[in-house]
């Protein structure tokens, strides 16, 4: 496997743990390119959320390469950690959202972390409501939004600043059938309209999306392509 | 209700901090005019048979401002009626000379032996009289004072950072929802932590201003300061540019100091 210049993700031999000769992952290796729809699946405890952390650095390789846009993970420095995290977005199954800021503010946000000014801030959280269909409540703060809303806003706030990288760990993990449509629909437009990378760890791929994936499996600590 | 409480628990340990440490400047002012006065009004009277030399002196002592010789012919005048014209001339001609040394400080115990041993290995030197019994007294319960003051206001210190940086982490789990999503985020420390910075700086400059606005009406409070002037001490100004300068700078280092402590401490956490 080689290293290309349109590789988003790039791992080889990598190993992770959370304690000291425990390894939840070992000898991984995978090349994602830009544009690429990844689905991860595994048992649960398998290691699919471990794979995903240190994707956005919570977690350094134990052994071997991990190499995100353009980022190398291995002894990240914290300038470089929050410098790969701005251009991530992530999606959580339990939305993680601030819950005493408005929908608007939360989605603002990482436009603020990226240093845009309050205007741009506004007008691009206002069409990203609009494109996720939450406009309406944009004054709203996150408790009183229904689960599947709440996860649109989260997708919105994952899109704010045109990541290169999307990362979703379980998004539709809470949701009901309907707003699990509408959350797998909005990722896939980002990624066939904008090319935005998409990683999403689940238990499984949903039988509805209409879109050219590729899938991982992970099993007793490897990680194996399904062709 | 919430947002006073919020204030409040570090608004009251700033108070307390800034009003010990403005007590200390305070006393240590009342003790320093004492001080001045003490040693405006002190003096070593010196008794020699011969000619003490100014110079020498200014070479030994390094406190000394002045040498004066006390006349004595006031004394001798008293006795005019009492001893004949002959034997007052053979008084006058016998007494030794009085000197009065000036010094610009009020010399402790210790300096003071050092003084007077010096003084004695003058030649010609009998007596030297040093008075210092009489004006130590009062000064000494102010220097005590001040030493308690001292140690009083390091230990309200210790306690009040102890206090700012639990109330910081309470606030900062209260927060930790906003911490940790700002941080995967890829927010900067400063960022993650501005609100917390807003909070105490508002805070340190509230506390500031209280105590200071406290210490200029005692400044002009008339019955205070015949008070304290029935004490024979003297109330120092309050500059209230100025102090409350410094109270708003050391309110501000505390809390600012306390706060970036409690963080790094979540920040090591994560």
């Amino acid at each position: 496997m080689h290293e290309e210049k349109s590789s988003v993700i790039f791992a080889e031999n990598l190993t992770l743990s959370y304690r000291k000769n425990e390894p939840i992952l070992k000898n991984i290796g995978l090349n994602i390119k830009t544009k690429d729809f990844v689905f991860v699946t595994g048992k649960s405890g398998s290691g699919k959320s471990t794979f995903l952390k240190s994707l956005y650095a919570v977690l350094e390789p134990d052994v071997g390469r991990l190499n995100v846009c353009g980022i190398e993970l291995d002894n990240i420095t914290t300038k470089n950690r929050n410098f790969l995290r701005k251009h991530l977005g992530v999606v959580f199954q339990d939305y993680k959202l601030i819950d005493n800021w408005t929908i608007e503010k939360n989605v603002m946000l990482p436009l603020f972390i990226a240093g845009f000014s309050k205007e741009v801030c506004l007008s691009q959280a206002h069409k990203l409501l609009k494109h996720v269909k939450l406009l309406h409540k944009a004054d709203k703060y996150p408790p009183e939004l229904s689960g599947g809303e709440q996860q649109r806003a989260a997708v919105a706030r994952a899109l704010a600043h045109n990541p290169v990288l999307i990362l979703a760990d379980e998004p539709t993990g809470n949701l009901d059938d309907y707003s699990s449509g509408v959350i797998w629909d909005l990722l896939k437009g980002a990624n066939e309209q904008l090319g935005t990378t998409i990683v999403t760890v689940t238990h499984r791929i949903p039988s509805l999306l209409r879109v050219n994936y590729r899938h991982f499996i992970i099993e007793n600590g490897g990680m194996d392509e399904v062709c | 209700m919430k947002f006073v409480k919020y204030h409040i628990s570090i608004i009251l340990p700033l108070f307390l901090l800034l009003l010990s440490i403005e007590s200390f400047f305070v006393l240590k002012g009342i003790i320093d005019n004492y001080e001045k006065k003490l040693s405006d009004e002190y003096s070593i009277v010196v008794v020699s048979k011969v000619p003490l030399d100014k110079q020498n002196i200014k070479n030994d002592i390094k406190y000394f401002v002045s040498l004066k010789i006390i006349n004595t012919d006031s004394l001798i005048e008293n006795l005019k009626n009492n001893i004949g014209k002959k034997n007052l001339q053979k008084l006058k001609n016998s007494l030794p000379l009085f000197y009065s040394i000036k010094l610009n400080h009020l010399p402790s115990q210790e300096e003071l032996q050092n003084i007077k041993s010096k003084l004695l290995k003058y030649a010609g030197v009998e007596r030297v009289a040093t008075f210092k019994k009489s004006y130590s007294k009062f000064y000494n319960f102010l220097l005590f004072d001040k030493s308690m003051l001292l140690y009083f206001t390091v230990l309200v210190m210790i306690i009040v950072l102890l206090l700012i940086i639990k109330q910081a982490e309470v606030w900062i789990y209260e927060h930790r929802q906003r911490f940790e999503i700002m941080t995967i985020l890829g927010a900067p420390f400063w960022m993650k932590s501005a609100m917390l910075y807003r909070v105490v700086i508002v805070d340190a400059i509230i506390s500031s201003l209280v105590v200071s606005s406290l210490f200029v009406y005692l400044s002009y409070d008339s019955s205070f300061l015949s008070y304290i002037l029935n004490m024979g001490v003297e109330f120092p100004k309050f500059d209230f540019l100025r102090d409350s300068a410094i109270l708003l700078g050391i309110s501000i280092l505390v809390s600012i100091v306390s706060v970036t402590f409690a963080i790094l401490q979540l920040n090591k956490e994560e």
